[in-house]
């Protein structure tokens, strides 16, 4: 007996928040297990994306650290040793300190702590300069991804990618591109996959590298073909109006700085933004409170932004107010092929000796054989 | 209403017998009946042994108001704070119960923005209960042994502050 209103219990619960919906699990077994259920947990996720959508009042809905002196934040992702590394369906992948790395929904508190990267050499883990990184979801598989580019010095970006569901950090790729320092080291997620700004070493030209999560490619983003686009050191990415956005992060924007990507991947749909835009007027910012005694997240309802200066968000991940669980269901992974040459990393091992390299490149081989 | 005389009227009869003469146009907002009448079966009075009178005249209320047209751009907006400021006051109701039965009802008859907004208003109204208040509002009864309910509790403790 679910009650006066058997038939719509799901359209009334689908409409609570996480906490109200939490408590709601314990008021009888039908909607204990209504709101335990994968479906449930998806057809709530949707709706509160579609809701964010259609509200024309609202530009994104963001997930930041909160500012240590009470004052808007200039640095979204970080507040002392924490890292955010990126937000996707409620998900939130945090780095605590060092190397570490969870995954946690701030709405129904859990906390899913991930494997260390054994590749991650003590000089990684303790300058984070070094990373580069992103999380997202892989629709193909409904898994959740943790991407980090470890710098290799004079060679490019070595790729490692954790699923979820394995739980194991496993190389991908070595790329020849070299990302940039500070904020532009966190991937944006758009379209199932991560972009950077980073410097190709070849050309020695800035491109948008792609990483797309479920087919695990990397792929060049075209930029602007406009001769009044121009790429300089406070160039960044980020997420405006529902596109892939170019923004400059210097006070003083010159006037073609700002520029939309309205179509995905299609170049001639590059448009620079009216100097007088507000980027991120109708925002909203969520800030993800660390640690509290018992270790877990407490979480600051919608804040809207107001500031005079606004564009300091574009490049914070997308919130969306779910129930999804970081602890995805076990299921038996599929093996992945690392695109590296073996070869030519050994050729490169000749004139770096990097331990960090050695070792990996050990363990790859490890991977290639069995 | 001079356009009222041109549209088809359809008779409904509530559960406890009352008929009521709707407008065909208006009354396709809900999906059940209209597929009874493409299904012709609308020739007679449609029974609704699901809906008592004093719910249904509450739907017809409703459905009357969201037929409205507006006549150009400018009446639009007016029409569309209007109409919020409608679905505002119409959720507003004096018992509980005539909200629920609006959502049986709605979900009965097929009326999805009837549906959406009546739903909205009962989980706003559970926000921040406690599980024991929440019971009590849908009548539902506690179907765990205290120990299932005890660690399903400690589960979630945080919730429960």
């Amino acid at each position: 007996m679910s009650g006066l209103v058997s038939d719509s219990v799901e359209d009334i619960l689908v409409r609570l928040d996480g906490e109200d919906l939490i408590r709601c699990k314990s008021v009888c077994k039908s909607w204990l297990s209504l709101i335990s259920s994968s479906c449930f947990v998806k057809t709530q996720l949707d709706y509160n994306k579609n809701k964010d959508h259609n509200n024309h009042e609202l530009g994104h809905r963001r997930i930041i650290m909160p500012s240590r002196y009470g004052t808007p934040n200039d640095n979204w992702y970080i507040n002392g040793p924490w890292h955010i590394i990126g937000s996707s369906n409620g998900l939130v992948c945090v780095s605590p300190e060092d190397a570490q790395v969870l995954v946690t929904n701030p709405l129904t508190r859990e906390v899913k702590k991930l494997q260390p990267d054994p590749q991650f050499s003590d000089d990684v883990v303790i300058n984070r300069d070094l990373l580069c990184w992103g999380f997202g979801h892989d629709s193909s598989t409904d898994d959740y991804k943790v991407v980090a580019g470890i710098k290799v010095h004079k060679v490019g970006t070595l790729f490692h990618v954790l699923s979820l569901k394995s739980n194991i950090w496993e190389p991908i790729s070595l790329v020849k591109y070299k990302f940039i320092a500070g904020d532009s080291r966190f991937g944006i997620l758009w379209n199932g996959a991560l972009h950077w700004f980073m410097k190709d070493y070849n050309t020695k030209k800035m491109v948008i590298l792609s990483f797309d999560l479920s087919r695990e490619e990397f792929n060049e983003c075209p930029q602007p073909d406009d001769s009044r686009y121009v790429f300089d050191d406070s160039t960044r990415l980020g997420i405006f109006n529902k596109c892939l956005c170019i923004f400059g992060d210097d006070d003083d924007d010159p006037p073609y700085q700002r520029w939309v990507m309205k179509n995905y991947n299609d170049k001639d749909s590059w448009e620079p933004l009216p100097y007088e835009c507000e980027m991120n007027k109708n925002d909203v910012t969520h800030t993800l409170e660390c640690c509290t005694p018992h270790g877990v997240w407490c979480f600051c309802d919608d804040k809207r932004i107001c500031l005079p200066k606004t564009r300091d968000y574009t490049g914070a991940p997308i919130f969306v107010k779910s129930i999804v669980s970081p602890h995805v269901d076990q299921k038996p992974k599929k093996k992945r092929k690392p695109n590296i040459d073996i070869k030519s990393l050994e050729a490169l091992f000749d004139y770096d000796d990097n331990s960090r390299l050695f070792c990996w490149q050990r363990r790859t081989k490890i991977f290639m054989v069995r | 209403m001079s356009s009222s005389s041109s549209s088809k009227m359809i008779e409904l009869r509530s559960s406890d017998g009352e008929t009521f003469h709707v407008e065909e146009t208006v009354v396709l907002q809900s999906e059940t009946i209209k597929q009874m009448i493409d299904d012709d079966c609308a020739n007679a009075a449609i029974p609704l042994p699901n809906v008592t009178s004093m719910t249904l005249a509450k739907v017809i209320e409703y459905i009357k108001k969201h037929a409205e047209k507006p006549k150009d751009d400018d009446d639009k907006k007016v029409a569309e704070e209007d109409l919020k400021k409608f679905d505002a006051e119409f959720v507003k109701v004096d018992q509980e119960s005539m909200l629920f039965d609006l959502v049986r009802a709605a979900n009965y008859l097929n009326i999805k923005s009837l549906l959406d907004l009546t739903c909205q208003a009962v989980a706003d109204s559970i926000k921040d209960l406690s599980v024991e208040e929440v019971r009590k509002k849908f009548n539902i009864q506690n179907d765990f042994t205290p120990e299932e309910e005890a660690k399903v509790r400690k589960e979630n403790a945080w919730a429960f502050d």
